[in-house]
């Protein structure tokens, strides 16, 4: 049995070499002078901040850095009160069009994105908000996907509690503020890593929105990074390396609730 | 009261406000500048920041902004806020490149995004100045909406420390017939090849097709890659870049410019590179190591056939459908392109020959380069640029470069697996049936 | 458990009040897009200005159009990859980070997770940049691996027969992380008790695997198994920035998507990306549809 243990430990030691080794060279890598970037593999002999100083100066980095932020957090918040507010609903009360409400939901599920791109597009060119904020924010401030979850952590929260609250003069909107909110904390955490990845990394919809290149979000602009004929590697990495740290970091802090919920709405089932 | 969504949420709304504010301050100080121009090319960008003082001082009380911007996505992104009504970046003037021009040459004719300059050209007589296969690319339905920048002529950059060593001399190497013996000779799979020739993209076989007097499209937009031409172009360039095989000559990399490039030349792993006007700048920026070590020399020719060189790109500036001060910015585009003192010097800043002939005469084109080893460049290109072969685009064009790349790795494929024999047949039908691809699609299109 | 739900005296109009933004939204940007792309389907645009009716020829072209059946080829060999390969792989994980014996669980994980993190977008350019021939990072371990020096020029993105591997191996990179997640929190809610009992009746760990663990999670991999299927089939971001924004040589790395992208809005043509779009969703149906029917129905919700 040792043997198997041993084998075990091997295949799981490889298999995180595969999945650092990646990372590890593109840390590496930015620190290299751009003329030296594959000039060594794991070593870094003459390191230089010169890739970080050229990205931040001859890009506008730190305003593709800005629009990011200001997007993926701005979502945050909208889709996790509105869902947040939605899934209560559904949990908690009866109402008539509820269960038309909830099946329309469900068919959403069905539907790929790709299908609506295009007459959506169109939709946002007649209400003139082609290249605006908030045209990128307003039809996403719900997501189906956090109703569902919330609605699912929800559910579990015991009626007497809502009851409690209700006698002692609360109003709806109170309970949810006062008692269903707090209560969901882990949920809402996930979710908002959650929103927060996939609006960050998100490129295809974005590209199609956006023609300001002052607007661009960073998977927009390091695509544009990768030119035909100018590239400058070292750049190229350090901006990519720049684009993924916030969304690592953030996963650093909320590990154990975004687990949580990413398993609830598969598991629990 | 705690903030009931919990931590991550208030770092998020946080954010969100710190972050919009700095954003509403960055808006604020947008500058408004009376005429917008913007190239892609950093070459071109510096030299017309060196000359837009001597326009300024012509018109001191207008604010003329000249933008470098990424030449990735760019077309697709200036025709979607053309289609979209003008919303977001739009210029006033805009420079574009040969290959992309199509994009902007869809839907009906009044809606394109330049503003048509067919009478204005004519009506100054600037369209007998300019050498006239320059214009086709940049005109639509009878209409020319872009002033040519170019003419591009191709020669190819040599080593010439490396030809002295295995005793090559460019005198020896005027036809294909003997540069292909010589590549032979010089072949170290792996090390060493005579020059570079993408077996997967077209650059090269683009160029090659040209000098041979075909094209993609003829002059009325008709696809014509599987002409005669297309054919013997593809039958003879094949054999010369399947990997591994007896008559392999040229090889590539992942990209024929950048660090990659840099390396490999300087590495000796190609000894010539097939190299338009505008890309003799590059090498002498690039390619430090190879400094007074590097030459021109013109294409090879093929058995007559005279001509020794061929194009590769082009660049067309247009007045957008935005610009308000339409005689500002045609006068601009006219200094940038077309005053002849300015042309010599912008010559000497880009070594970007005009494809206006009459400024050849100035002595700024007999200037020895001393990363050419004393050579004179511009005379040279100059020689050949009359000979320069016409260049016709369409809407489709990438998908028609798209397709005849195809039809170059099939043939390669099927080459390295059966050698020359049915080689014609095989890639004479895959022409048929990819040009008839693209026919269909030209079919398609409503407008 | 809790008894089913009491109901509100006066909860009145809250609840609808709390639904009022999602119905809204949706009707506008969801329900209204759906309604126009069955119309746009059948028309062939210039931009959103320039509208020309063209009944059923974009269904035409496109059934007709080889480029979008290799697009169709290079995305079910994708999906189909992916499937057969990251599964057992994120099962195979799971299960080994499940040994009871195992220490620093957690830390395994996170490794594992983490190049999920990264995002399409941000994975593909970083790949582009290591499966360069001759300096990239892949090919100095492929030709240490294979111990054959001449392979570290292998042109992985720039020669058509090694894209897709390229990418599957790209993908699986990103993704078998993800679905471990899955498959650790399936394997903790298996009922210890069941096991025991087995092991008593003198049952192999295969044996075992088949008759306790298997079916207690079964439904996740059912989830799983949908969900990488569509996830797949609606592929786009990395191969496209993997390849540089463009389809790769031949084509190799065309997926269904990128096509409606290049064919659609590259050209501003949204008739036809709405073509496009409803035959990607009416086949995405039907292959969800034929999913649950094989793994015999659904627990889902």
């Amino acid at each position: 049995m040792k043997i198997l243990r041993i084998a075990a430990i091997g295949i799981l030691l490889l298999g995180s070499i595969l999945a650092l080794v990646p990372m590890i060279w593109l840390i590496l890598a930015t620190f290299r002078a751009n003329d030296r970037v594959f000039s060594e593999v794991f070593t870094v002999t003459k390191p230089t901040l010169a890739n970080y100083t050229d990205l931040f100066t001859t890009v506008p980095f730190f305003q593709f850095l800005a629009n990011s932020t200001f997007l993926a957090c701005t979502a945050v918040c909208l889709q996790v009160f509105f869902s947040s507010l939605a899934g209560f609903a559904l949990a908690k009360y009866d109402f008539q069009g509820k269960k038309l409400v909830m099946g329309i939901m469900l068919a959403t599920v069905l539907i790929p994105g790709q299908l609506t791109l295009a007459p959506s597009y169109d939709l946002l060119y007649r209400m003139h908000l082609v290249d605006t904020y908030q045209g990128l924010l307003i039809p996403g401030a719900v997501s189906v996907f956090g109703i569902f979850l919330f609605r699912q952590s929800m559910v579990r929260i015991p009626d007497e509690l809502l009851q409690a609250g209700r006698i002692d003069g609360c109003s709806e909107f109170g309970l949810y503020w006062n008692v269903v909110l707090p209560v969901s904390r882990p949920m809402i955490g996930a979710f908002s890593l959650m929103t927060f990845m996939a609006t960050w990394n998100s490129f295809l919809w974005p590209q199609i929105m956006l023609h300001s290149k002052l607007k661009y979000t960073l998977p927009i602009a390091l695509a544009q990074m990768v030119g035909l004929y100018q590239q400058q590697y070292g750049m190229l990495m350090a901006g990519t390396l720049v684009a993924v740290l916030p969304v690592i970091v953030l996963f650093l802090l909320l590990q154990k609730e975004f687990v949580a919920g990413l398993t609830a709405g598969a598991v629990k089932g | 009261m705690r903030f009931p969504f919990g931590p991550a949420p208030a770092l998020m709304l946080a954010l969100t406000l710190a972050s919009g504010i700095w954003l509403g301050a960055q808006n604020r100080t947008v500058k408004k500048a009376d005429l917008v121009f913007w190239t892609f090319s950093t070459t071109h960008y510096d030299a017309y920041l060196k000359a837009l003082p001597k326009f300024q001082k012509a018109h001191p009380d207008k604010v003329i902004d000249v933008q470098l911007v990424s030449g990735t996505g760019l077309p697709q992104r200036l025709q979607a806020a053309f289609q979209a009504g003008l919303t977001g970046d739009v210029p006033d003037v805009c420079e574009i490149e040969i290959s992309n021009a199509g994009t902007f040459f869809r839907g009906p004719v009044e809606h394109v995004g330049f503003w048509d300059i067919t009478d204005t050209l004519k009506a100054e007589g600037l369209d007998k100045r300019i050498i006239g296969a320059r214009f086709t690319p940049y005109t639509y339905k009878g209409r020319i909406f872009g002033l040519p920048h170019d003419v591009h002529p191709v020669m190819l950059a040599y080593n010439r420390e490396a030809f002295t060593e295995l005793g090559l001399k460019p005198e020896n190497l005027t036809t294909w017939d003997s540069f292909i013996a010589a590549g032979k000779k010089v072949r170290k799979p792996g090390e060493r090849y005579i020059t570079e020739f993408s077996d997967s993209g077209v650059d090269q076989l683009m160029t090659i097709l040209l000098q041979k007097g075909g094209g993609l499209f003829d002059a009325n937009g008709n696809v014509t890659f599987d002409d005669e031409i297309g054919l013997e172009t593809l039958l003879w360039y094949i054999p010369l870049v399947a990997e591994k095989q007896e008559s392999q000559i040229a090889s590539s990399l992942s990209s024929s410019f950048g660090q990659v490039m840099t390396q490999a030349l300087e590495d000796e792993y190609f000894l010539t590179v097939v190299t338009p006007d505008w890309r003799s700048k590059q090498h002498e920026t690039n390619v430090g190591k190879l400094s007074g070590k590097m030459g021109l020399m013109p294409l090879p020719t093929f058995q007559g056939n005279p001509r020794k060189t061929s194009t590769w790109g082009g660049t067309m500036l247009g007045i957008t459908r935005k610009c308000v001060d339409k005689g500002l910015a045609w006068d601009f585009a006219k200094f940038l392109y077309l005053n002849k003192e300015d042309l010599a010097e912008r010559y000497s800043e880009t070594y970007i020959l005009p494809p206006v002939p009459d400024a050849w005469n100035e002595p700024a084109f007999d200037q020895a380069y001393a990363f050419y080893g004393g050579q004179r460049i511009g005379r040279d290109y100059a020689t050949l640029a009359l000979d320069v072969p016409s260049q016709y685009t369409s809407p489709f064009q990438d998908v028609a470069k798209g397709k005849f790349g195809q039809v170059l790795i099939a043939g390669v494929a099927y080459y390295s697996k059966n050698g020359p024999d049915g080689l014609r047949d095989f890639v004479a039908a895959a022409l048929k049936s990819r040009a008839d691809e693209v026919r269909k699609r030209i079919a398609r299109n409503p407008f | 458990m809790t008894p089913r739900r009491s109901y509100r005296v006066g909860g009145g109009a809250a609840p609808y009040i709390f639904v009022a933004p999602f119905v809204l939204l949706f009707l506008v940007f969801s329900v209204y897009p759906i309604v126009q792309s069955f119309r746009l389907a059948f028309y062939a645009t210039s931009g959103p200005q320039d509208w020309s009716p063209v009944g059923l020829r974009n269904f035409a072209f496109l059934l007709q159009d080889p480029d979008f059946h290799k697009a169709v080829t290079n995305t079910v060999t994708y999906t189909i990859a992916t499937v057969l390969l990251q599964l057992p792989l994120s099962l195979g994980l799971a299960l080994l980070l499940s040994q009871k014996w195992l220490k620093g669980q957690n830390l395994f994980r996170l490794i594992f997770f983490s190049p999920h993190l990264l995002g399409q977008v941000f994975v593909g350019v970083l790949f582009a940049v290591l499966f360069q021939p001759k300096y990239g990072l892949v090919n100095h371990a492929y030709a240490a691996i294979t111990m054959n020096p001449a392979n570290i020029t292998t042109k992985w993105l720039g020669d058509p027969a090694t894209v897709m591997p390229a990418l599957v191996l790209t993908s699986l990179w990103m993704y078998v992380g993800f679905n471990m997640i899955y498959f650790l929190a399936a394997l903790q809610g298996v009922d210890q008790e069941l096991h025991e009992a087995a092991l008593v009746d003198g049952a192999g760990t295969l044996a075992r695997f088949r008759a306790v663990t298997l079916p207690a999670i079964w439904p996740v991999c059912q989830f799983v198994l949908v969900t990488s299927t569509m996830g797949s089939l609606q592929l786009f971001e990395l191969p496209y920035l993997l390849l540089g924004n463009t389809s790769g040589p031949d084509n190799a790395g065309l997926t269904i998507v990128m096509y409606l992208y290049q064919n659609g809005f590259a050209s501003g043509d949204l008739g036809y990306a709405s073509a496009v779009g409803w035959t990607l969703a009416v086949g995405m149906l039907v292959i969800s549809l034929a999913q649950l029917r094989m793994s015999g129905g659904v627990g889902k919700e």
